[in-house]
C-alpha cells in the first residue's frame, strides 16, 4: 500500500514544474516534502489529488490510478493553502458536510479541537484570519482519518503555542496508527524531529529521497583553520564552505569519521542546515555550468 | 470503478431543493398577491394571465447553472470526489430539482384552476398550456406532459448556464473579453444573417423552420429537442472541464 508517482511531468508554458518525478510513499510513515519556492511541491500535491492533470506520467494510490477515480481520491485528504469550500460556508457547516464524503471523519474530535484551538464555529471560512484559516485546515486533517493525509504549509500564520499543539496532536494521531502523513513545509527546523522520510525537490526534480536519519548520518560540518580544513576536504564531497578571517566552515556529504585531524571541530548537521547546504551546492554547480557554456 | 455519487448528490440536492422551495414560495406569494388584488378591487374587464411559473423556474436553473457548478467542482476535489462524478452528480441533482419544481408547479396550477373556475378574466396555465392547449384547463395526463415539458426546458437552461460558467473558467483574460463581445454579436447577428441572407443559408433556415414547426406542433418533439440540445451542451461542458486546473480561492 503506497502512493506512487511514475515519471510525472508537468509544464506551465516555458516552465517545467515537474520533470519525470518518480516517488513511492509507503504507508505508515511521516514524510517531509521539502523544496525552495517553485520547486514543484504544490504542483506535485495537486496532481496527486487530481486537481491538476500531468502532461505525462501516472499517479497511483494503493495501486489505483487517481485520474477520475473516487476510490483512490477518497483515500487521500489534502490540506492546502487554497480554499475549496463555498465562500459563504461557515466553519460549523463545513464540519457537518465533511462526514457526508468521509464517513471516517471524527466530528466530535474535530469539535473538541475547535475548542482547544479557540476556532469560532459560526464564522464564515473566508472571514477567518490567516492563523485561524490554518487552524481550520489542521483540524480537518487531524480529524478526517483517511489512509493518507497531506499537509501543505500547515502552520502558516500560526503562533508558536498553536504550532507546538499541532505537532503534538499530529504525533498522537500518528501513534494511533492507520494514517500516513506527508508534510510539505518551509519550516524545516520545526518538523525535523517528526519526519521519518525526507523528499527534497529542486526545479521539478527529486534531489533526495531517503530516510531522514540516513540523510543526517551522511552529512556533517567541519570547522577550523582554513588550511587544515582544505587539506582534510581535498578528497571529500564539499557541499558548501564559508570563510571568516582565517577560519573556514564546510558542509560535507559523506559519513563523518570517528577522529578528525587536530584543530578541526566536527558537528552533526540539522536537516535545515543540510537542506540549505544542498541548495547552495546546487546553485554553485548551476552557476559553474552556465559560465562554462 | 466505484463512483461515490451519493455524497455529492446529497450535498447538491440539499442546496437545490432548499433554493427551489424558496422560489416556489415566492411564486405562491405572488399568486396570493394577485388574488388579494382581485378580491380587494372586485372583478374587472381586464384579463389577467398567470403563466410564468415554468419560465421563472427555467431562468432560475439557468442562473444556478452559472453559479453552482464551479463551487461543486471545488468542493468535490477537496472531499475526494473526482470531477466526472461531481459533474454527473450535478446533472442528476438538477434533473431531480427540475422534476420537483415542475411537479410543485403542476400542483399549484391544478389548485389555481379549481379556485379560478368562476373567474372568467383570469387565465391560469404554464408554458405547455400556453403553447399547446390554448390556456385551457388540463387533464391529469396533460399535467404530466406539462410537468415533463417544464422539467426538460429547465434542464436545458441549466446546461446553458453551465456552459457559460465553464467557458469563462477555462478562458484567459483575452479569451474572456473575446467571448464577452462575441456572445451578443452572435445572438444578434445570427438572426440578422438568417433573415437577410436567407437564400444562401436556405438549407439551414429550412432546417430551423422544420425544428420550430415540429416543436410547436408536438410537445414530445419539443422535449426531445430540449434534451438533445441540453445533451450536446452538457458534453461540451464536460470537454471544457475534464482537464481543467481546478483551483480554490485563497484563504486569508
Amino acid at each position: 500500500m503506497a502512493i506512487e508517482f511514475h515519471n510525472v511531468t508537468k509544464t506551465f508554458g516555458k516552465t517545467r514544474a515537474l520533470d519525470q518525478v518518480s516517488l513511492t510513499l509507503e504507508e505508515g510513515r511521516i514524510y517531509g516534502l521539502l523544496g525552495n519556492n517553485g520547486a514543484g511541491k504544490t504542483t506535485l500535491l495537486s496532481i496527486l489529488t487530481d486537481r491538476q492533470r500531468p502532461d505525462s506520467g501516472q499517479v497511483l494510490v494503493d495501486g489505483l490510478p487517481v485520474r477520475n477515480n473516487d476510490e483512490a481520491l477518497s483515500r487521500i485528504f489534502l490540506v492546502g493553502e487554497q480554499n475549496f469550500f463555498p465562500d459563504d460556508m461557515k466553519v460549523k457547516k463545513a464540519l457537518e458536510t465533511i462526514p457526508l464524503f468521509y464517513p471516517s471523519f471524527d466530528k466530535d474530535y474535530a469539535l473538541g479541537l475547535t475548542e482547544q484551538f479557540g476556532l469560532p464555529l459560526k464564522k464564515k471560512l473566508t472571514a477567518l484570519s490567516t492563523g485561524y484559516s490554518s487552524i481550520f485546515r489542521l483540524i480537518l486533517g487531524l480529524s478526517v482519518n483517511t489512509p493518507y493525509v497531506i499537509f501543505d504549509e500547515p502552520v502558516l500564520g500560526l503562533d508558536a503555542q498553536n504550532r507546538d499543539l499541532f505537532y503534538r496532536l499530529l504525533v498522537e494521531k500518528y501513534t494511533e496508527g492507520g494514517t500516513t502523513f506527508l508534510i510539505s513545509t518551509h519550516l524545516i527546523a520545526e518538523v525535523e524531529n517528526l519526519i521519518e522520510h525526507t523528499v527534497i525537490l529542486r526545479e521539478g526534480k527529486v534531489l533526495r529521497d531517503a530516510p531522514t536519519e540516513d540523510l543526517m548520518e551522511n552529512a556533517y560540518s567541519v570547522s577550523g583553520p582554513a588550511g587544515i580544513v582544505d587539506a582534510y576536504t581535498a578528497d571529500k564531497t564539499v557541499l558548501t564552505s564559508h570563510s571568516l578571517g582565517g577560519l573556514k566552515t564546510v558542509s560535507i556529504q559523506g559519513h563523518p569519521e570517528d577522529k578528525l585531524p587536530l584543530g578541526l571541530e566536527g558537528s552533526r548537521m540539522s536537516l535545515q542546515d543540510y537542506f540549505i547546504s544542498l541548495q547552495e551546492a546546487e546553485d554553485a554547480a548551476q552557476e559553474r555550468k552556465e559560465r562554462a557554456q | 470503478m466505484t463512483m461515490h455519487l451519493k455524497p455529492i448528490l446529497r450535498y447538491q440536492l440539499r442546496d437545490y431543493l432548499t433554493s427551489g422551495a424558496v422560489l416556489f414560495l415566492v411564486n405562491v406569494l405572488l399568486v396570493a398577491g394577485v388574488f388579494i388584488g382581485l378580491i380587494s378591487f372586485g372583478p374587472s374587464d381586464t384579463e389577467i394571465s398567470l403563466s410564468s411559473y415554468g419560465f421563472t423556474c427555467a431562468i432560475f436553473l439557468f442562473v444556478f447553472g452559472i453559479v453552482v457548478p464551479r463551487q461543486s467542482m471545488r468542493i468535490g476535489v477537496q472531499l475526494g470526489v473526482c470531477r466526472r462524478t461531481t459533474f454527473l452528480g450535478s446533472l442528476l441533482s438538477t434533473a431531480i430539482a427540475a422534476l420537483a419544481l415542475a411537479a410543485a408547479g403542476e400542483l399549484l396550477l391544478t389548485l389555481l384552476q379549481v379556485m379560478t373556475a368562476s373567474l372568467p378574466n383570469l387565465y391560469v396555465g404554464d408554458l405547455y398550456a400556453m403553447l399547446y392547449q390554448d390556456m385551457a384547463a388540463l387533464t391529469p395526463g396533460q399535467h404530466l406532459i406539462s410537468l415533463l415539458f417544464s422539467a426538460c426546458l429547465m434542464l436545458c437552461c441549466w446546461t446553458a448556464g453551465c456552459f457559460f460558467t465553464f467557458l469563462f473558467w477555462r478562458l484567459n483574460k483575452i479569451g474572456c473579453v473575446i467571448a464577452g463581445i462575441s456572445i451578443p454579436v452572435v445572438l444578434n447577428g445570427v438572426p440578422f444573417l438568417l433573415y437577410y441572407y436567407s437564400r444562401p443559408l436556405a438549407p439551414l433556415v429550412s432546417f430551423l423552420n422544420l425544428l420550430a414547426t415540429r416543436a410547436a406542433a408536438s410537445p414530445w418533439f419539443a422535449m426531445g429537442l430540449f434534451l438533445v440540445v441540453g445533451g450536446i451542451i452538457a458534453l461540451i461542458c464536460w470537454l471544457l472541464i475534464r482537464n481543467a486546473n481546478i483551483r480554490g480561492t485563497s484563504l486569508k
